[in-house]
């Protein structure tokens, strides 16, 4: 099914076509999975959002409208995950604040694959890209790693293209910041 | 010509806090021309501003390398446990009860079972269904729950005759 377009496997699998669906789930999982990822920071937080994001899919599948657009329908559902998760994250944080409890947050060691990069200056794109501000992470990740135009990118975020340039503007602005430091030996 | 984009400048762009319109201008400049964006003539002016103005030049070395390390950041990868207990979730909702109609036609459920009504005749006997007004039905969890004991079966037997062949081939005689 590798040369059929995404449109196409929707429409399958609205017919009952389940083998469609799965191409669509190979196709996808990585990019949805990494989006995840770099939004929430935290392996099981993106697993969760994984599985929403494709029964959400799978539920909805009949309100698509296959004009080619399915990948930026697909980052858009797995964006609303995220943002609801970051919201209750906030939501947890502030009642754990005001109860006076004092709980360290979850800290997930670095990956095998962190651990691995041994690059500094990679690292420092990664710590960057993690403490960027959500909107200026979410526009750029969709820039970056999935190379979606800008034009795509507004679809996802739901936002003018000037303010999804000037998100992407600065997201890089900063990590180059971070990069510079390195320069300097800072 | 001297420049005002200092390293502070930058950080400051990226946290977004508000730069003379001046500044602001030539670091989106910067950034476009780094990522081989904008127009022809502005990467021209931005290419002339850059043969006399080494700060910029830092900018715009540390945008580019920030580029590169960006595009070879290893993807995270979800484990393979999880992928699989994601896959069988899925196929729950998209194989599972919640695939079709909770009751099925013959018809469908020889559809299900990518079987020819032919085909279907040979198992209908054995299939978990029920009648109404004169017509079978068969319930989808019922039927699901019937692929398995097949499954079950299938397996038992594949392994016994193996088990038999192995101990032929060993010389036992008469083991069944």
């Amino acid at each position: 099914m590798t040369d059929v377009s995404d449109d196409d496997l929707i429409l399958m699998y609205r017919k009952g076509d389940a083998d469609a669906f799965d191409a669509l789930f190979d196709r996808y999982h990585a990019a949805v999975y990494r989006f995840a990822r770099t939004m929430l920071g935290n392996a099981a937080a993106a697993e969760g959002v994984l599985q929403e994001t494709f029964l959400a899919v799978a539920r909805t599948a009949r309100r698509y409208e296959p004009r080619g657009r399915f990948r930026t329908w697909l980052m858009r559902i797995v964006r609303n995950r995220c943002l609801n998760r970051l919201e209750s994250e906030r939501a947890r944080r502030r009642m754990v604040q005001e109860s006076g409890l004092v709980v360290e947050p979850a800290s997930p060691g670095p990956s095998p694959a962190e651990r691995a990069e041994r690059n500094e200056e990679m690292r420092r794109v990664r710590v960057a890209l993690a403490g960027l501000p959500e909107r200026q992470r979410e526009a750029l990740a969709l820039y970056a790693f999935e190379h979606l135009s800008y034009q795509e990118i507004a679809a996802v975020l739901g936002a003018p293209l000037n303010t999804v340039k000037t998100l992407i503007h600065r997201a890089r602005a900063g990590i180059a910041a971070a990069v510079e430091e390195k320069l300097d030996g800072v | 010509m001297a420049c005002d984009v200092t390293a502070e400048q930058l950080r400051r762009f990226a946290a977004g806090e508000m730069l003379d319109e001046q500044t602001a201008r030539r670091i989106r400049q910067l950034a476009e021309y780094a990522a081989g964006e904008g127009d022809a003539a502005t990467a021209a002016g931005v290419e002339e501003h850059l043969a006399t103005c080494a700060e910029c030049r830092r900018h715009v070395a540390a945008l580019r390398r920030a580029e590169s390390a960006l595009a070879a950041l290893p993807a995270p990868r979800a484990s393979a446990g999880a992928l699989l207990a994601i896959r069988r979730e899925l196929a729950r909702e998209v194989r599972g009860a919640g695939a079709g109609p909770e009751v099925m036609t013959l018809d469908e459920v020889a559809a299900f079972l990518r079987l020819s009504p032919g085909q279907l005749d040979e198992v209908v006997s054995d299939l978990p269904g029920f009648e109404l007004a004169g017509q079978i039905r068969v319930r989808r969890t019922r039927l699901l729950a019937w692929i398995e004991r097949r499954e079950r079966e299938y397996l038992r037997n594949t392994v016994a005759s193996r088990v038999a062949s192995a101990l032929a081939a060993n010389g036992w005689k008469g083991v069944a």
